[in-house]
């Protein structure tokens, strides 16, 4: 493979650094060259971040501009020269027991670990493997709709793995086929071309459905098909130029290799900048609207540096021109850090003559071949019982409670004829000198006919019962019942009130 | 609202119905109720909870999308028909496929050549609706905003469990199972249960509900599962639906066994507000970009936290804020914000729900209010709405005998439509119902 354009090179020799792109980011997937000596694992990434653009990070807090290493950090010699960045990824983890992962187009995660081992086949210079599997069985019934539906579904990684780091210009899969036990081959109902969600910039995950018919395989005799592979990555670029009192009229258009671009928004006011820009391409033209490797645009600042525009991103089919086309919306958003002075858009292709590399991976285990502990016996689960609640008991006051007390039981007069009214009761008790203790009001809910009230402490009382009916919306307004009894509480016995029904 | 024979709106009879985004025209917001902290104690009247919206229209030999395009300028929601497939690009090109047919399932198809007639003389706008859906065989969403999507999916019709006032029906069913393996060769498996219930108030107001809980299934062989919401949490609540006299709910079950072959039971407890008052505040509106006083009703805290005057009128934000367990419903119909003028001229608000949120016990809820064409008010806003205290009602229901067969082969036992089969109380037996 051959580079028809990179970001720049770096030459880092010890601590004297030479930047030969003056801080401009570097191409989607750059080569890396730098010599380090006794270094850190997060002066290192610090390096990787002023020569790529991309962002590394560690959950040890890596990476960022205010951490320290500790006394006794790992250090070691570094020396990659023209090294893809993917190698040099995994040259890193090796080295210091990390693993890493993609945060989409912006940059890498590391933590502590090992990078996954994986059954790798390898062909014409790439190595195929088995990422995420995942079977569905879905059952969905509408009752009195249609018919039930039944649907199955096998979604799988396929991963492609770059042997020489230039994962670039890993393509599309052609003609794949998934064979299972039976020796049937079933076809994917979609393979998503542009997809390049990745773990390392040496690889790119194809993800491939199949809706299944039948019930589900156990295995896969294998997989079969052909991938893709170009010879080279072009990165076509647009530069804008803002300087001055106001932006170039839009729209704007520009052909980038067979790429057609237009900016029809361009708006900047203060340090804010919009724009729209599309992209249409032809069938046959590969370019990446999202992962690594990706449609990127910059706003070159003032004094150098550059800052990329974040925003919304739509990609589809073109709704004009030829079957197959393709079109990329977006539409950007930025808070600039210094005065802008150039919009630049930078649309990577896969480009040159492109090779079928042929693949088999056999004998896959899916995950409904996995063995499943099923219960078989009913768990018997009870509801739980709810405090105050349903079954009509009422919790003492607590200055009228007695463990060996007696149990009030109230009869609810015409509570089931009024399931919303709120109930509340008011207990008070007589005192040795013949007045009455202060009345403690206590909710009566649930909807019992009855309630009760246990471990009453002994004595007489004077029970008053309050029913407030609920608010209606049709009919006459129901009267607030408001009756009181007196009734002797003795310890141990049962002893019972509005016998005869109050309501 | 039609007003009949003449094909024009007839503001008198309607009750704008639909959850959150509402407008109403002028004195269309009843007078203020006396004893605004109905329902405590002491007090001897409760006042009365807005009755069910209702609607009186005459429609004449329409297809579905005229139909909605008439219910959307009577409603005052919009109610969007997805488009019809552009001629040539399907074998049916006035039918519309809402996805793409799975193997060995038939696509559900809107039929956009159906036409109908409607009658609506002071019906509940629910019932209006179900008509609707029933006519053109299909289904209506709601989003958040309160708007209506049709949707190709007939409307269910299967068994009612009777809960005291209200009905609880399934309205789908989800049988999931799920096994996956991880790029570092993980297996997980996941299998689950998922039943969407409608709870449908039938003699009651439909602001009593809360939500259901303590959902309980048993297959064919009694092997249960029960839903655990977390300790010490309510389920819910209950999201309100596209017709106004529902709410709508949908409970995961984990499931542990062998896939089942049929329910044999489907039982839980419908929650209820015990207490559901009718409550005003009023707010003076402070000058743009300023915020409000907190006013409070009870335990409910309003207050104004953004306000923007533009071009195209005034649009402030409202915050209010109440106990968790508590419930405020601001977009019940009829719809409750104005703005009082101080000489008096009152002008109704657009109120469209933006989100909400839990902090420390306390529920927090942010609505948009918009009026048109008004500036620089010096004024109060005059907010209505329903709050909903202590759902601590619980009224078991229960569904016998689910006659839909989870397994692929086996056949349906019970008839999908008819009249529904309920006992006495509180339970019902499969066979199908309205």
């Amino acid at each position: 493979m051959t580079r028809a354009r990179s970001g720049g090179r770096v030459h880092l020799l010890g601590w004297m650094i030479t930047c030969l792109f003056f801080g401009a980011p570097a191409s989607a997937a750059p080569r890396v060259t730098l010599t380090m000596e006794s270094a850190s694992f997060h002066e290192i990434i610090r390096k990787l971040h002023e020569l790529t653009s991309f962002t590394f990070t560690s959950a040890d807090g890596a990476g960022h501009r205010a951490f320290q290493d500790q006394p006794n950090a790992r250090r070691v010699r570094v020396d990659w020269k023209e090294v893809p960045l993917g190698l040099v990824l995994r040259d890193l983890c090796s080295r210091f027991g990390q693993n890493v992962v993609s945060n989409g187009d912006n940059g890498f995660w590391f933590q502590a670990g090992l990078l996954p081992t994986r059954a790798e086949v390898v062909s014409g210079g790439i190595a195929f493997s088995l990422g995420a599997i995942q079977q569905l069985d879905q059952t969905a019934i509408v009752p009195g709709g249609p018919a039930p539906r039944f649907q199955r579904t096998l979604q799988l990684s396929l991963l492609c793995r770059a042997l020489d780091g230039e994962g670039d210009v890993i393509g599309g899969l052609r003609r794949i086929a998934l064979v299972d036990e039976g020796g049937k081959s079933r076809q994917p109902t979609a393979v998503l071309p542009a997809q390049d969600w990745s773990a390392l910039p040496d690889e790119r995950s194809r993800p491939i459905t199949v809706h299944w018919e039948g019930e589900h395989a156990r295995r896969l005799q294998r997989i079969e098909g052909e991938l893709l592979a170009y010879s080279r990555l072009e990165e076509h670029r647009w530069t804008v130029p803002l300087a001055g009192s106001s932006p170039p009229a839009v729209p704007l258009q520009k052909e980038l290799g067979p790429v057609s671009a237009s900016i029809g928004v361009l708006r900047i006011a203060g340090r804010s900048l919009q724009t729209e820009i599309q992209l249409n391409w032809p069938a046959d033209a590969d370019v990446t609207v999202r992962g690594l490797a990706a449609v990127r645009v910059f706003v070159r600042l003032e004094n150098g540096q550059y800052q990329r525009l974040h925003g919304t991103v739509n990609a589809g089919e073109a709704p004009s021109g030829a079957s197959g086309s393709r079109t990329l919306r977006m539409d950007l958003l930025g808070q600039c850090e210094g005065p802008p002075v150039a919009l630049e858009v930078r649309v990577p292709v896969r480009t040159g003559p492109i090779r079928a590399i042929p693949f088999r991976i056999e004998n896959v285990v899916l995950p409904f071949g996995r063995p499943l502990t099923l219960r078989t016996e009913p768990l018997h689960e009870a509801v739980p019982a709810v405090p105050g609640g349903s079954d009509g008991r009422i919790e003492v006051p607590a200055d009228l409670a007695a463990p060996q007390g007696g149990i009030l039981e109230i009869t609810l007069p015409g509570f089931a004829r009024m399931p919303e009214a709120t109930v509340t009761l008011g207990l008070s008790r007589k005192l040795e000198d013949g007045k009455w203790s202060a009345v403690r009001w206590v909710s009566v809910t649930g909807e019992s006919p009855s309630a009760r009230v246990e471990g009453l402490r002994p004595g007489v009382y004077r029970v008053r019962l309050r029913r407030f009916p609920a608010e209606t919306t049709e009919g006459p307004r129901p009267e607030i019942l408001d009756k009181t009894e007196e009734v002797r509480i003795v310890p141990g016995a049962l002893s019972r009130v509005f016998r005869s029904g109050a309501g | 609202m039609v007003a009949e024979g003449k094909g024009s709106p007839d503001v008198r009879s309607v009750l704008v119905p639909l959850i959150l985004v509402v407008w109403l025209p002028v004195g269309m917001m009843p007078p203020p109720a006396a004893g605004m902290a109905a329902g405590e104690p002491g007090n001897q009247a409760a006042p009365r909870l807005p009755a069910s919206p209702r609607i009186s229209a005459e429609l004449r030999d329409l297809a579905i999308e005229d139909a909605a395009a008439r219910l959307e300028s009577i409603l005052r929601v919009k109610v969007h028909v997805p488009p019809r497939l552009p001629a040539g690009g399907d074998a049916a090109p006035s039918r519309l496929a809402v996805a793409p047919p799975v193997p060995g399932n038939a696509p559900d198809l809107l039929d956009y050549e159906r036409r109908g007639s409607f009658s609506w003389k002071d019906v509940p706008v629910a019932d209006a609706l179900r008509e609707f859906c029933r006519h053109y065989r299909c289904s209506l969403g709601m989003d958040y905003r309160g708007n209506l999507t049709v949707s190709p999916i007939p409307l269910a019709t299967g068994p009612t469990a009777s809960a005291g006032d209200y009905q609880v029906r399934v309205e789908a069913l989800n049988y999931t199972d799920s096994r996956s393996v991880d790029a570092l060769g993980e297996f997980t498996a996941r299998r689950n249960l998922s039943l969407q219930f409608a709870i449908r108030a039938v003699s009651a107001h439909v602001a009593r509900i809360h939500s259901l809980e303590n959902i309980r299934v048993e297959d064919q062989a009694g092997r249960d599962v029960l839903e655990k919401p977390a300790p010490g949490q309510l389920p819910g609540p209950a999201a309100p639906r596209a017709f106004p006299d529902e709410r709508g709910q949908t409970v995961r079950l984990e499931w542990p066994y062998p896939r089942p072959e049929r329910l044999r039971l489907i039982e839980g407890d419908l929650l209820l507000y015990r207490r559901v008052s009718l409550q005003q505040v009023e707010i003076a509106v402070p000058a743009p970009g300023q915020i409000s006083d907190i006013v409070e009703s009870g335990d409910v805290h309003c207050q104004l936290v953004q306000v923007d005057s533009s071009a195209e009128g005034l649009r402030v934000t409202l915050r209010l804020m109440c106990p968790a367990e508590m419930g405020v419903l601001l977009n019940a119909f009829p719809a409750t914000a104005e703005i009082v003028l101080p000489k008096g001229q009152r002008v109704p608000m657009v109120v469209t729900g933006m989100g909400w949120g839990m902090s420390e016990g306390w529920k927090s809820m942010d609505f948009s209010l918009a009026v048109a064409g008004q500036k620089d008010v010096q004024g109060k806003l005059r907010l209505r709405f329903l709050r909903q205290e202590r759902p601590d009602r619980r009224v078991h229901f229960r569904l016998t005998d689910f006659p839909y067969p989870l397994s692929p082969g086996l056949p349906a036992s019970g008839g999908q439509s008819g009249g529904s089969q309920e006992n006495a109380r509180g339970s019902a037996t499969g066979g199908g119902g309205k």
